[in-house]
């Protein structure tokens, strides 16, 4: 049966998020700002919640989130040969750098470092597929971990074509929208749309059941599943009209259906594991929606 | 006969560039930053020419270090409607005038000037503010914002960032303008998001006679490896600067804003009829990049048409 993790999403508020930003000027936390400055920029923005994700480096949130008035997750960014932004833990699981000879089997310690969030509550999110070069996150390596809840579909360019891998294998992850930032110019260039309460647990919560989706500039009206068509609604959140490119992507990440209108449905086939979306206006502004996916195909690995 | 700007210009010396900057934080301004800090960003973010263009001030280059990079004088001539004016020598005119011939005449004493004006976001703060009829009667612009990367980012913002519409509506009439590529730079969620990239020497005479010349294109990410005309084939290829392979969607533009053609490919190639008056190109990568070519254009179209 086809289940639409949208369902009863529209109700709530939307709250804008990002999980993957590098402050402070300290040993370890690869920024290049104060922790002040950065988190007063994304305040200004709009922006509801946030993780300081340091390369290896945990980072405590209180008195920032006390000052600031944004939500902050606990979280830093594994970082040996793969990385990875482990949100919700403040346990840095990284082996030391004199333990490990280079190039030695990635797997094992990014396992652990996956495990490990997991068991502290959290949501790691495999970063960047496409970086330094593409397929970094290559296709044996996404075949050999396990259990990690979502991938970057966008940081600075599209990461979809990891994102369709790991789905088209039948484990179900979410796509995620992150700045990664580290210099002004990466600032709230892509973000996520997270329908929950505003309060950590209830993002959190929204996170795990795909109740969010990743935007660059466009905001989802409606995503519903009707018998078997899906219909998508998206508009500029900035009030005036645009046609936006609608692309339906399934297994293998094949193009189902493109579409050029203002809203866009797909009527479902059968036999096609999953759906998701990407929209796009004539900007370059994009949304990802995540996957309308065959809960008899796909399911979150445990 | 069709007319490319790039035609064998794409090997030469290329400039990325932004000329709509505020910046400093004295009074006019509109900066929230000082210049030694927005430069030093631009710099370390790969460009090599800039105009600093604060509302109604002109801010002289000599004035600050310019940290190595090409800094045209220039001003953002602001009323109802807006004009980056670079290479302006002078301001003379009247703040409070918001007339249409106000910005005309901004505009030709610029051009006069040696400079290169240019209209700006004209859907901001709403769509159409700087309209039809507007455009129709306003003249001395050489360059209309087609990109403007800030309008659509600000928490409530009303503005539309893609404006090629705009510069369609102008050549439809035969009135022969550049599309140009701008920040719009206030805050730093603004800095490096939409830019050009212009074939010339990095000095302000040489930038300038380029942009004159329609010698440059649009981008937001992605970089122009070949665009030009044999015979009647008109091709283009773009690729992604950071190294890996992707599949573009191309999207020849003519009259009117029509679509003539689609191609999701690498490369594309589009076979000029004839009658099309221009055609240009719109290039969106996967993840959003887009790049937007001047047109390519009928000299006999636009004779007949720009009375």
């Amino acid at each position: 049966m086809f289940v639409n993790p949208y369902k009863d999403c529209f109700e709530k508020k939307p709250l804008k998020c990002t999980f993957h930003t590098h402050a402070g000027t300290g040993p370890g936390t690869c920024g290049a700002y104060g922790i002040d400055d950065v988190l007063a920029l994304y305040k200004e923005l709009g922006f509801d919640s946030l993780c300081i994700s340091n390369h290896n480096l945990y980072t405590d949130p209180a008195e920032y989130e006390k000052k600031h008035g944004i939500l902050l997750f606990p979280g830093y960014e594994y970082t040996k040969w793969e990385h990875m932004v482990c949100l919700g833990t403040d346990k840095v699981l990284v082996p030391h750098p004199e333990t490990m000879a280079p190039l030695e089997d990635p797997v094992t310690p990014y396992q652990a470092a996956i495990d490990g969030c997991n068991a502290d509550g959290g949501f790691p999110i495999l970063c960047h597929p496409n970086w330094p070069v593409e397929w970094a996150l290559s296709k044996g390596f996404l075949s050999s971990v396990h259990r990690m809840r979502a991938i970057e579909a966008h940081n600075g360019s599209c990461g979809s074509n990891a994102w369709d891998h790991v789905l088209s294998g039948g484990r179900l992850i979410w796509g995620v929208g992150s700045d990664d930032f580290h210099r002004w110019w990466n600032l709230a260039r892509s973000w996520n749309v997270v329908y929950a309460d505003r309060d950590k647990p209830s993002i959190m919560a929204a996170l795990k059941a795909g109740a969010f989706y990743a935007s660059t500039g466009l905001a989802l009206q409606g995503l519903t599943l009707d018998s078997d068509k899906i219909s998508v609604e998206v508009i500029n959140p900035n009030d005036y009209r645009d046609e936006f490119n609608f692309k339906f992507f399934g297994a293998d990440g094949r193009l189902l259906k493109e579409v050029n209108e203002e809203t866009a449905t797909y009527r479902l086939k059968g036999g096609e594991k999953y759906v998701r979306v990407e929209v796009m206006n004539n900007a370059g502004r994009k949304l990802y929606t995540q996957p309308v996916y065959d809960d008899e195909y796909l399911s979150i690995e445990e | 006969m069709f007319v490319n700007t790039l035609q064998n210009k794409l090997r030469g010396p290329c400039q990325r560039s932004n000329f709509h900057i505020h910046a400093g934080t004295g009074p006019g301004t509109c900066g929230a930053y000082a210049i030694d800090d927005v430069i030093s960003n631009y710099k370390a973010v790969g460009y090599t020419c800039l105009c600093l263009s604060n509302h109604n001030l002109l801010t002289d280059p000599a004035t600050f270090d310019n940290r190595g990079l090409n800094m045209i004088p220039g001003y953002e001539y602001t009323s109802d409607k807006h004009l980056v004016c670079l290479g302006a020598k002078t301001m003379a005119f009247d703040p409070a005038d918001t007339s249409d011939e106000a910005l005309q005449k901004a505009a030709e004493t610029c051009v006069s000037e040696g400079g290169f004006a240019i209209l700006c976001h004209p859907h901001w703060p709403e769509e159409w503010h700087t309209g039809r009829e507007f455009l129709d009667r306003t003249f001395g612009f050489e360059g209309i914002e087609v990109f403007n990367a800030a309008t659509d980012r600000d928490v409530g913002a009303k503005g539309r960032t893609a404006c090629m519409n705009a510069q369609d509506y102008l050549l439809s009439r035969g009135r022969l303008v550049w599309g140009v590529g701008s920040d719009d730079f206030h805050r730093w969620w603004h800095l490096a998001a939409g830019w050009n990239m212009i074939y010339a020497d990095n000095t302000p005479e040489a930038i300038i006679k380029a942009l004159k010349a329609g010698e440059f294109y649009v981008s937001s990410g992605l970089r122009l490896m070949d665009l030009s005309i044999i015979e009647d084939r008109l091709h283009v290829e773009v690729c992604n600067p950071s190294g890996y392979v992707d599949e573009y969607r191309y999207r020849f533009v003519g009259r009117h804003g029509r679509l003539l053609k689609t191609v999701e490919s690498a490369s594309a190639d589009y076979m000029l009829c004839g009658d099309e008056g221009y055609v240009r190109v719109e290039v969106y990568c996967p993840g959003g990049n887009v790049l937007l070519t001047q047109p390519v254009y009928d000299t006999e179209f636009f004779k007949e048409n720009n009375k």
